[in-house]
């Protein structure tokens, strides 16, 4: 009961902080000297990027513990933080994308953080899948904690092989780090940030109790069964 | 601006699906609630027979 | 020692069971081929853009290759149920894993020393004055590519649509690997030396040296009960 509350809760903050969020990204932060207001999507595009990360860090994190511990709540942890992790890497993308075409030009870009991005996406699809592959609850979490793993080790190799293949064959030119970014823009980013992070926990919180309600469910079905 | 129909789209686009996303768990959420609470009740008559 | 010798024993099954019946490793073969000529076919002819590609290409040709062989790696022992009886072995998990993993190079290895020639015919290419720069590639890209084609295949053994999610699983993991290949196999029939090509080689001897480890402990973390 008082988890249902704090979860409860915990949204209202969040959308809370994401309405402000909002507010800061329209009307405090300035427009960029040279993109004008288009690069206002970065307050949104940037907070869904770093939630992805941090989704599948999460998903690393819960399937090294499963693999440990064997806790079904690790693995319930690892399952939903990597659908959710899926969510907002497809945003990232889609949001990066409507921002790239009026700045660059251009819809899609092989530069190395775009490219990792899609990689991750991905990755993480074939985990889901993996996950609805297999059958047998203590099978599944040993596989998927394993591709878990071995997917976020590989994210850093995937960047560093693609930036130098890219400074290769083009300089770089897509920075949008490198200048010092206004105050107030600094502020409204990391803002956001946050305000994302909490609908991601969020989330997380209401997806976690729902792969354990499905747990309970099923166990009930089978005592029902006996019983019957 | 053009540029304004990109950022609505982004935003919109962006916080849609998230909210989506939250109806969606929500309304699952109801459902296995609801299952469990059909399936529990007929079980607390039985422990303790055996 | 214990474990040297299981993997040797591993080795030396799966090459004769190979040698005798050459299924999987004559599939693989044609395979490669079948797949360098849609290449040619699927890009105009002349051009000095094919040169261009033709690293890439072929490389491609190597996975698509690699991942109809790795799939099978462990197809044998599900089949007869051998499974079990391979875990039962002395010694460390890991020496399983590192035998199938010697297996599946060498059989990889061997099907690329007679696509290359072909390759290198097919484009056009001089392949003789950078052949020994050229093998070292090859040996390094092939091992990251089994190192964890090996544990996925494992992985995925017993697996309903393993044909196609072994493939999907693999082929996003392995894309460091394949930069790092395509690219010092491109400098390298680009008159360069080994040491140009060698921070590339560098890099890819890292990423095989993270695979090893990744995949090793992974095997026996998978393998557990």
């Amino acid at each position: 009961m008082i988890g249902r509350v704090l979860a409860n809760g915990l949204g209202v903050i969040a959308l809370l902080a994401v309405l402000a969020g909002l507010y800061l990204a329209f009307f405090y932060a300035p427009p960029d000297a040279l993109m004008g207001d288009v690069q206002r999507i970065m307050y949104i595009h940037v907070p869904t990027a770093w939630v992805a990360f941090f989704a599948f860090f999460v998903v690393f994190v819960a399937s090294l513990l499963y693999l440990g511990k064997r806790w079904p709540e690790a693995d319930r942890l690892a399952s939903a933080s990597a659908e959710i992790g899926v969510l907002f890497t497809a945003l990232t993308l889609i949001a990066g994308s409507i921002w790239g075409k009026p700045t660059w030009g251009t819809w899609w870009t092989w530069d190395a953080r775009l490219t990792t991005t899609a990689l991750l996406l991905v990755i993480y699809v074939g985990y889901l899948m993996l996950r609805s592959f297999v059958d047998e609850s203590e099978r599944r979490a040993r596989l998927a904690a394993l591709v878990g793993i071995v997917g976020f080790i590989d994210v850093p190799l995937i960047y560093v092989s693609v930036l130098w293949f890219r400074t290769l064959h083009q300089p770089p030119s897509l920075g949008t780090g490198g200048s010092k970014m206004h105050e107030a823009m600094l502020f409204t980013l990391l803002f956001n940030v946050g305000a994302y992070t909490l609908v991601y926990l969020f989330l997380l919180v209401k997806r976690v109790r729902l792969e354990s309600l499905r747990a309970i469910s099923e166990m009930l079905a089978v005592e029902k069964v006996r019983h019957d | 601006m053009t540029n304004l129909a990109f950022i609505l789209a982004a935003y919109s686009i962006t916080l849609g699906a998230l909210a989506a996303y939250g109806m969606l768990v929500w309304s699952r959420l109801r459902l296995a609630e609801h299952q469990i609470a059909m399936m529990a009740p007929p079980q607390e008559g039985g422990y303790g027979q055996r | 020692m214990a474990g040297l010798r299981t993997i040797y024993l591993l080795l030396a099954k799966d090459l004769l069971t190979e040698l005798r019946n050459r299924e999987t490793f004559t599939v693989m073969l044609f395979f490669a081929v079948v797949v360098l000529f849609l290449f040619h076919f699927s890009l105009h002819p002349e051009g000095g853009d094919t040169k261009l590609v033709a690293p890439g290409l072929l490389w491609l040709a190597v996975m698509f290759t690699g991942v109809l062989g790795l799939g099978r790696s462990f197809q044998a022992e599900r089949e007869n149920d051998c499974l079990e009886q391979l875990l039962l072995l002395p010694g460390d998990r890991g020496n399983v894993y590192l035998g199938k993993l010697a297996g599946n190079t060498v059989f990889m290895l061997a099907v690329e020393l007679l696509i290359i020639p072909l390759f290198g015919l097919f484009f056009a290419l001089d392949l003789w004055g950078p052949l020994l720069p050229l093998l070292a590639v090859a040996l390094l890209g092939t091992v990251g590519l089994a190192a964890i084609g090996t544990l996925f295949s494992a992985l995925t053994a017993n697996l309903r649509a393993r044909e196609v999610l072994f493939p999907l699983l693999l082929f996003p993991l392995v894309v460091p690997v394949m930069i790092a290949t395509v690219t010092a196999t491109s400098t390298v029939l680009n008159g360069g030396t080994l040491a140009e090509a060698g921070s590339w080689l560098k890099l890819l001897g890292a990423f095989d040296t993270i695979f090893l480890v990744v995949a090793y402990l992974g095997f026996e973390l998978l393998v557990e009960q």
